[in-house]
């Protein structure tokens, strides 16, 4: 694989993630819970930047960047605050195997961003009660 | 309806998938295969290049990599131990640090032909206060993070700076749970 092909991937991930996102935000009480709320809230709003920096990277290699699907199916119900959480660890794992293959794949600027891409990914896992891992994205 | 990531999860490979068909981290029981399989740059089994120039002294440019983060991941550990020495009530919230280290030296060791020793030796000094002390272990996984970050970049293997990148992602997350 090269580059492009794994730059696609990654994008592929961060439209799920924007959309999935989408639909925590809309799962998750403002007033009830606080917290998670504006937690979901700040982790769209950075997958929706990463995913126009992948866009733009798309297309500074010569590249077509691979269009959002209509929509995608949640890994996992969503009917609680807990439930939440995993559906958010679940997709920032997703998100961050991405990267690492990203990291693997490519070199110099590129791979400086897919690095911190990996550890943000990883972060947010956090943020949503992850329990810190030794390899993160691999 | 389309599952996460569905147009490239079919091509990802899994983690232990990943570390059978190259990563190999030696003693974690996670393929066993060892780092000689992630094809380090110069780093054959045979001890020719595969790939990357070899330098002076003989080592090539992703053992030197490596050689370089496993030292930085032993002076990490070294000051998370001094804390520990100096402040044993830290140890549950510096366990899974400590973990985190043994297993990256690991996953380092089997690349660098004669790694620092394994069993480190705490600083002999510790702060004083917990507070400092802990502020001590903070700023030295910082600059591990960091390290860690710039050795990706040198690394000439992908998948060896991709294990590289997963330590500093590492750090990071253990640097996010750290007691205050």
């Amino acid at each position: 694989m090269t580059a492009v092909p794994a730059l696609q991937k990654a994008l592929a991930a961060e439209h799920a993630a924007v959309y999935l996102y989408g639909v925590l935000g809309a799962q998750t009480s403002k007033s009830a819970q606080s917290a998670l709320f504006h937690a979901i809230n700040r982790t769209y709003a950075a997958h929706r930047a990463v995913r126009d920096e992948l866009t733009v990277m798309i297309g500074a290699h010569g590249a077509d960047p691979v269009a959002a699907l209509v929509d995608y199916a949640p890994p996992g119900p969503t009917d609680t605050p807990d439930q939440v959480r995993a559906v958010a660890r679940t997709v920032e794992r997703r998100v961050g195997e991405t990267y690492g293959e990203l990291v693997a794949h490519t070199s110099g600027r590129d791979r400086s961003w897919a690095v911190h891409a990996l550890a943000a990914a990883a972060l947010q896992a956090v943020t949503f009660g992850a329990r810190p891992t030794s390899f993160p994205g691999l | 309806m389309a599952e996460l990531g569905a147009p490239g999860d079919a091509g990802l490979p899994s983690r232990r998938s990943v570390l059978a068909s190259g990563l190999g981290l030696a003693g974690l029981g996670l393929g066993g295969v060892g780092l000689g399989g992630l094809g380090l740059a110069g780093c054959d089994a045979s001890g020719g290049s595969s790939g990357g120039a070899v330098r002076s002294g003989g080592q090539s440019p992703d053992v030197r990599v490596a050689t370089a983060a496993l030292t930085e991941v032993t002076a990490a550990r070294g000051v998370v131990l001094s804390a520990l020495r100096g402040h044993p009530p830290l140890r549950t919230g510096l366990a899974d640090l400590v973990a985190m280290h043994r297993s990256h030296a690991v996953a380092l060791a089997d690349a660098v032909p004669h790694p620092p020793a394994m069993a480190v030796r705490p600083r002999r000094t510790s702060p004083r206060g917990q507070a400092r002390a802990l502020r001590r272990v903070v700023a030295a996984e910082q600059h591990l993070q960091l390290r860690l970050d710039a050795l990706a970049l040198r690394a000439q293997s992908g998948e060896f700076a991709r294990l590289l990148a997963s330590m500093a992602a590492s750090v990071a997350q253990h640097l996010a749970v750290l007691p205050s």
